[in-house]
């Protein structure tokens, strides 16, 4: 059984095809990166997928469950998680306080729990400084989000995520605005967080060098068609891809 | 035609085309600047009491009376903006609750200033309309006709002038706008300033068919904002729809039923419209993240 | 966070102020300062009741309207011989009722929306209170409101009333803090900051919100029905617009953050009225004056003055310790 099924996924704005008749899966333990040049619909496939926009047509199943348009908030309890393109925090809370937030979706009290005593609280903060400590942000725990650096501040958007202990995390464009030391660093992270927790991570992204150091299995889209996948090895020397790329934008190295 | 259906009918275009002007002047501030204004009904009232206050007490002449109470009361919002509003640009919380302080200073400062008690203002126009049979006085003719030419003016200015077309791009997106060169600065006190001479004209044609007082300004702020709910935030022509519909809704219910029944029934046509069509009748659907 | 021996001294300051409140009765030279008082433990849960829909995010115009509603069902229910220590608590529940089904609804809008037919709603209820007249008694009230009788004891007096009026407020005030320190609190605050980021850490942020707006608005009706049993009166003109407006104005002066801010905004602006009682137009260009200058200077009220104040010296006794310790 995969984790996640994608069957003849369809989006369109008013007369706009976004992403047309996209299937593929992804199985428990993958790294899977979704790439194609700009504009092929990698992000509304994204959307899409973490309930954020609702199918034109086809589904999509997580762990056997059709999730189809359903709304985001009960697709994070179910166990998938995604991270944002911008820095997504909470600007005056500190960043323990960001993560503990993180926990509030999946914790044991519910919505109706821990009024008369402060452990969910010790708990959720325990659950935070796990994460933080798995995403090198252990010694910042103090600060307000908002004093962290652009690269500290991509982290913590993942620490968040991964606070509501997904079976499946998203990311979004993880690297983008990143200079190559901080990229570098995000991705030791992320490959430690996949080795640590065992979550199945799935990534959009424009940056080769990160996509081939990361991802086991590569999709490509190209103007809302899924065009190939396969190996990082067998995407980037398939002559299709090739096409699709030359004549766009150069291939980021 | 029914001598009573053909009142209802004219009643209900005069207050719904007034009930326009308050709820285009409100939702072009919207649109353009971002701001829930609360105090919009008491440039209204302003307007009303300097039109009472030069033509009815002072006999000044029509004309001159008319564009001395929409000037003063223009001038009064372009120094609210620049005092108060401005500040508020990136805060549209901070900014309507702002506007709420400034309604209290506006209409306790006309109660100060003028007393608490009604005044009435002689009819601009006397005489009757005979139509069929049926009689339609000028003064509620004098109302709608007023406001279609107000509506009218705005339409080309909007259209066609390059202010216009400036304040449309920025009621579309104000950073792309200042990007290609359309200064705000220009543009946020032009709108607010033609919002609220919008309803400070509505005032004046109202001043002789109803009676003016300091507080005749909440109750057009409340239906402009349900105009505004119905017709969309932003958009004249759901303004004018929305409006219109209001007026003669009120006219209709206030004659036939009762006129508590009226306001819930508008209140019910306002929760309709949320429940069914939340960007409004004619308003754009909100870009999903 | 706290250094321990803070806190002691926090709790000890507290319980003091409670207790002047309490003793305020046999200090007073007159009734009249009872009777401000207790207008403020009303306003203080009005407040609160604000506080905690503006902690989701949102901004209720209003609030007034379920005062009124609480304010009507309890004289209505107890003018037919039901006791008014239960009327009080159904007339929260009828506010509550209606809020979470208006909630529901309007909830789901842009905030503005939220904001203009909330608005709209406070509008209807002053007008159908006009209107009924056969229930309502019409422009002129309902008069003769029954008192609250607490196990035979009549509160028909200010000095057996306020105490009375004390523990309704001590009471919602504490139950607004154990609610700020719970997880759906928590949540309320995250929707507020954020919440985008809210609905993608699992949270069902529209439920969030009409839970808050039900909560505040019962609070509301509950408080309405004090008065109306404080005053015995009631009519269409006790929660105008500018009862919602001058709630508004004492949680923005005050601070909109924790439990604090209500109270000191309770506090600032509870006697302004009632000391320009002969000049109402000019009380309400203070009002509407003090509202737009805390906006343009203290946004966050004068509570987050203090906070700011105890934030600084927190910052220099940390670099004092960082100093002291990289010096070898």
């Amino acid at each position: 059984m995969s984790m996640l099924e994608v069957d003849s996924l369809k989006r369109s704005f008013g007369g706009l095809v976004a992403v047309r008749d996209v299937s593929f899966a992804v199985n428990d333990g993958d790294f899977l990166g979704l790439i194609g040049p700009n504009g092929a619909g990698k992000t509304t496939l994204f959307n899409v997928i973490s309930g954020v926009l609702r199918p034109s047509a086809g589904t999509v199943r997580f762990m056997d469950r059709d999730i189809s348009g359903q709304p985001a908030n009960q697709t994070v309890r179910q166990g998938l998680s995604r991270t944002f393109q911008a820095a997504t925090i909470y600007p005056e809370a500190t960043v323990i306080e960001n993560v503990a937030r993180g926990t509030l979706g999946s914790s044991l009290t519910g919505l109706w729990g821990g009024f008369l005593s402060n452990k969910w609280r010790v708990a959720a903060e325990e659950k935070a400084l796990h994460v933080l400590d798995l995403l090198g942000l252990a010694r910042r725990v103090g600060l307000k989000a908002r004093e962290l650096s652009y690269g500290e501040q991509r982290r913590l958007g993942v620490a968040i995520a991964l606070a509501s202990e997904p079976r499946l995390l998203m990311l979004d464009e993880p690297v983008a605005g990143l200079n190559p030391e901080e990229a570098a660093e995000l991705a030791s992270v992320l490959r430690r967080v996949k080795a640590e927790r065992g979550v199945t991570m799935v990534m959009v992204e424009h940056h080769m060098r990160t996509v081939m150091g990361l991802c086991n299995r590569v999709v490509v889209l190209d103007h809302g068609t899924l065009i190939a996948q396969g190996t990082p090895a067998e995407v980037v020397s398939n002559p299709v891809v090739i096409e699709a790329y030359l004549g766009k934008e150069a291939v980021h190295a | 035609m029914d001598i009573i259906l053909a009142q209802t009918i004219v009643n209900g275009l005069m207050v719904g085309m007034i009930y326009v002007l308050m709820a285009i002047g409100f939702t072009m501030v919207f649109g353009i600047m971002r701001i829930v204004n609360f105090a919009h009904g008491e440039f209204y009232m302003v307007g009303a009491f300097l039109f009472a206050i030069l033509y009815g007490s002072n006999e000044m002449p029509f004309a001159v009376s008319v564009l001395l109470a929409v000037g003063a009361t223009a001038l009064l919002g372009l120094v609210m903006e620049w005092v108060v509003f401005r500040r508020f640009r990136g805060n549209e919380l901070n900014g309507m609750i702002a506007s709420v302080g400034v309604a209290l200073i506006i209409q306790n400062s006309a109660l100060l200033m003028w007393g608490a008690s009604a005044r009435t203002v002689p009819p601009v126009v006397s005489g009757v309309l005979s139509v069929g049979g049926i009689v339609f006085p000028w003064s509620r003719l004098v109302v709608i006709i007023g406001a279609i030419v107000a509506v009218v003016s705005l339409n080309l200015l909007i259209g066609y002038t390059r202010i216009g077309r400036a304040m449309r791009a920025v009621a579309q997106d104000s950073e792309i706008a200042q990007v290609q060169g359309i200064r705000v600065d220009v543009i946020f006190p032009a709108a607010f300033v033609l919002g609220v001479s919008l309803a400070a004209f509505a005032g004046v044609l109202m001043a002789p068919v109803l009676s003016v007082s300091p507080f005749i300004g909440l109750a057009p702020t409340l239906k402009a904002f349900v105009i505004v709910v119905i017709g969309g935030l932003g958009s004249v022509p759901g303004a004018v729809v929305g409006g219109l519909l209001i007026g003669l809704i009120e006219s209709f219910a206030g004659t036939f039923v009762s006129a508590s029944l009226s306001e819930i029934l508008q209140f019910l046509v306002v929760i309709a419209v949320v429940l069914l069509r939340p960007q409004g009748l004619l308003g754009r659907k909100e870009r999903e993240a | 966070m706290k250094s321990p021996a803070i806190k002691p001294l926090h709790y000890a300051g507290v319980l003091v102020a409670v207790a002047l409140a309490a003793l305020l009765p046999w200090f007073a030279p007159n009734q009249f300062y009872i009777h401000l008082a207790t207008v403020g433990c009303i306003n203080l849960m009005l407040v609160l009741g604000l506080a905690i829909i503006a902690r989701a995010g949102q901004l209720s115009m209003g609030h007034g309207g379920f005062a009124l509603v609480g304010g009507y069902v309890s004289a209505l229910l107890s003018m037919k011989g039901w006791p008014p220590l239960l009327t009080l608590f159904i007339a929260g529940l009828a506010a509550a009722v209606i809020a979470a089904a208006l909630g529901w609804i309007i909830l789901r809008l842009r905030g503005v929306y939220f904001v203009l037919v909330a608005f709209a709603f406070s509008q209807i209820a002053v007008l159908l209170a006009l209107d009924m007249s056969s229930i309502t008694g019409g422009a002129n009230g309902l008069v003769g409101v029954p008192p609250i009788s607490i196990f035979g004891y009549v509160l028909r007096a200010k000095p057996q009333f306020y105490p009375f009026a004390l523990g309704c407020a001590l009471t919602t005030l504490a139950l607004t803090w154990l609610l700020y320190r719970s997880p759906l609190g928590t949540m309320m605050a995250a929707t507020a900051e954020n919440q985008r980021l809210t609905e993608s850490s699992g949270i069902d942020t529209h439920r969030v919100q009409v839970i808050a707006f039900t909560i505040g608005s019962g609070i509301a009706g509950f408080a309405g029905a004090l008065s109306t049993h404080y005053l015995r009166f009631i009519s269409p003109d006790s929660y105008t617009f500018w009862e919602s407006v001058s709630y508004l104005t004492m949680l923005v002066v005050g601070g909109r953050d924790g439990v604090l801010g209500p109270v000191v905004g309770v506090l600032v602006l509870t006697p302004l009225p009632e000391l320009l009682r002969s000049t109402e137009g000019l009380q309400h260009i203070i009002y509407g004056t003090v509202l737009v200058l805390c906006l343009m200077f203290v946004p966050n009220g004068l509570a987050s003055i203090v906070q700011m104040w105890r934030a600084r010296q927190r910052v220099t006794t940390t670099s004092a310790t960082l100093v002291a310790g990289e010096v070898p």
